[in-house]
């Protein structure tokens, strides 16, 4: 990893939290289908088992955090995904799940998730499709599904961008 | 059941009395023993008296903060003579029926405000016949403990045991002494009460231990710390708007954080039990300094893969299902991965992942690889595998029921 970048990090978990170098540590891992102009950093606090972390995300040498809500809507709109489309929907959902919410598996066919005896569960899973991407004149809206395990919680994501690069999304 | 209200870590009692070292503080007990007019009039002799408070304190305290203390005080109260007029009348196995009237006529019931005889009758109406239930008001608000907390913790209290019919009140009175319920404000003490009852209403199935009974000792000794974090909070430690409104919880250091943010956070009762099982057995196996698991490396991914799968064990589900392990397996190790880090290692480490390779074998199989089986094949790997940053996190026998251990010093 980069020196300026892990200093960047320190210095902005500092700034923010007044968070000591000491007790982070940043990793650099590389998710699947992560757009391969993108780079994830993940700073995590020592001792806390996973639990706290911050994903920055490094585009055309720019910073995005998850700290931050509107990080997502910045990066689109720097980038500028609806005049210039170069990410995929498997693309846009990975970044959307590593700086709006985070920590659940993308699931793209039934086959991705096990079965349960509850068969209103079951219909649900019958639904799974892989991500999309719509870009028009009016915005975009990207659609997938996430799940979460423990909590046998399969959810719909619906992510809306308007022209202005506002984002939005709806989950059920 | 009698309450500890001197908030000394249980395990440090524990130790003291295994050491055979003399009971330093029976005091409280002594005091009420011989607050009872009739133990004093019936025994005699004040030595006798002396070694026999002495004898039951020495067990009480062995046991005062475990769960067989309910049986302790039980011969406690057997060694008090009891009245010719007392309201419970014995039943044709010789033991005492409690009566909702035993309740709602004590001195104790006269001693509450309004609101609290009415939670106390309305609970007792709707779970007409639960003499458990009745016998868990009696017993909390007779308690030294229940009558030294101001009548708004005593509403907290109740609340806490009336909104989760089964709870111990012994675990959410014991709970008030810990450090955590005494730093909460007065909305923190409600909702830790409620949180509180509802994981020991749950510890009292059976089949849930003694994975739920541990945890909620841990947390009811102050062996762990029990946070409700604000909002702010919740952000600052980079929780998301959107992750907020799945998180149950999650634990740090030495310390269960509950996000009492969470849309029906208490109305999913094994969505809490899993989640503070699981969390709790990250606590429990990472306190040692020296055995905790890093970031990125397979030890990480065996501290998680123990706590995905010992949490069943909090809701009666041991071993897990093969579907609940194949889930977990994708969410560890598959493309899509939830968990970033642990994938890494995977894709990284070819030693690792020939051992989770194997899991997956198995998992097809219908065959799921318990947690000790998982750490053994990595133990064997110490010493071969540049990725592994802590062989005793692999070479020691996990927790797998957060069983408590001592509290280690300094935090």
């Amino acid at each position: 990893m980069e020196q300026s970048v892990e200093k960047f990090i320190l210095s902005d978990l500092k700034e923010r939290f007044d968070l000591p170098a000491e007790k982070i540590s940043i990793s650099s891992p590389h998710p699947t289908n992560f757009p391969a102009d993108a780079k994830l950093f993940r700073a995590e606090k020592k001792g806390s088992y996973g639990n706290i972390y911050y994903n920055y995300i490094q585009v055309n040498g720019k910073f995005y955090t998850s700290i931050d809500e509107d990080s997502f809507s910045k990066l689109l709109a720097t980038e500028k995904i609806l005049t210039r489309p170069r990410w995929n929907a498997h693309q846009v959902a990975a970044l959307f799940l590593h700086l709006v919410v985070r920590d659940l598996r993308l699931v793209e066919a039934s086959s991705d998730v096990s079965k349960t005896t509850d068969e209103d569960f079951n219909k649900k899973v019958e639904k799974i499709t892989p991500p999309s991407l719509e870009i028009n004149g009016s915005g975009a809206e990207a659609r997938f599904w996430t799940f979460q395990g423990r909590y046998q919680k399969l959810e719909y994501w619906q992510v809306h961008i308007t022209a202005d690069y506002k984002m939005s999304y709806d989950r059920s | 059941m009698r309450i500890n209200s001197n908030n000394q870590d249980s395990l440090q009692n524990t130790q003291a009395t295994e050491n055979k070292q003399p009971v330093q503080n029976n005091e409280p007990l002594r005091q009420d023993v011989m607050r009872d007019t009739a133990v004093r009039e019936s025994l005699k002799n004040p030595s006798d008296l002396a070694a026999h408070v002495n004898r039951l304190s020495g067990q009480f305290e062995r046991a005062k903060t475990d769960f067989e203390a309910k049986k302790i005080r039980q011969q406690v109260d057997s060694a008090i003579p009891t009245t010719p007029n007392a309201a419970a009348m014995p039943n044709a196995a010789g033991t005492k029926v409690v009566t909702t009237t035993d309740v709602t006529r004590s001195p104790a019931f006269d001693r509450l405000s309004s609101s609290q005889k009415s939670l106390i009758n309305k609970t007792l109406s709707d779970n007409r016949g639960n003499t458990q239930l009745i016998s868990e008001f009696k017993e909390m608000i007779e308690s030294p403990v229940f009558s030294r907390l101001n009548s708004t913790e005593k509403g907290y209290s109740l609340n806490g045991l009336a909104k989760n019919i089964g709870a111990d009140s012994a675990d959410i009175l014991q709970f008030t002494q810990t450090p955590s319920y005494q730093s909460f404000n007065r909305m923190q003490k409600q909702q830790g009460q409620l949180i509180l009852g509802l994981l020991s209403a749950d510890s009292q199935i059976a089949s849930h231990n003694p994975m739920s009974k541990n945890t909620v000792k841990l947390l009811t000794t102050g062996n762990v710390d029990l946070a409700l974090p604000t909002k702010a909070e919740l952000k600052r430690d980079g929780f998301t708007d959107a992750d907020l409104q799945g998180l149950y919880g999650f634990a740090d250091g030495n310390t269960m954080y509950v996000n009492i943010y969470r849309p029906g956070i208490l109305e999913s009762r094994e969505d809490m039990v899993r989640t503070v099982a699981h969390e709790i057995n990250h606590v429990i196996n990472d306190r040692e300094p020296g055995k905790d698991s890093e970031f990125d490396t397979p030890e990480r991914a065996l501290d998680e893969y123990r706590a995905w799968y010992t949490e069943n064990f909090a809701v009666g589900i041991n071993p897990p299902t093969v579907a609940y392990m194949q889930d977990v397996y994708a969410n560890f190790f598959s493309p899509n991965a939830g968990y970033d880090n642990i994938r890494e290692v995977y894709v990284k480490d070819p030693d690792f992942r020939k051992v989770v390779d194997q899991i997956k074998v198995d998992l097809d199989n219908g065959k799921v690889t318990d947690p000790e089986a998982f750490r053994k094949s990595l133990a064997a790997l110490v010493g071969k595998d540049p990725f592994i940053k802590n062989p005793n996190y692999l070479t020691t026998p996990g927790n797998l029921d957060n069983t408590p251990t001592p509290r280690p010093r300094g935090i």
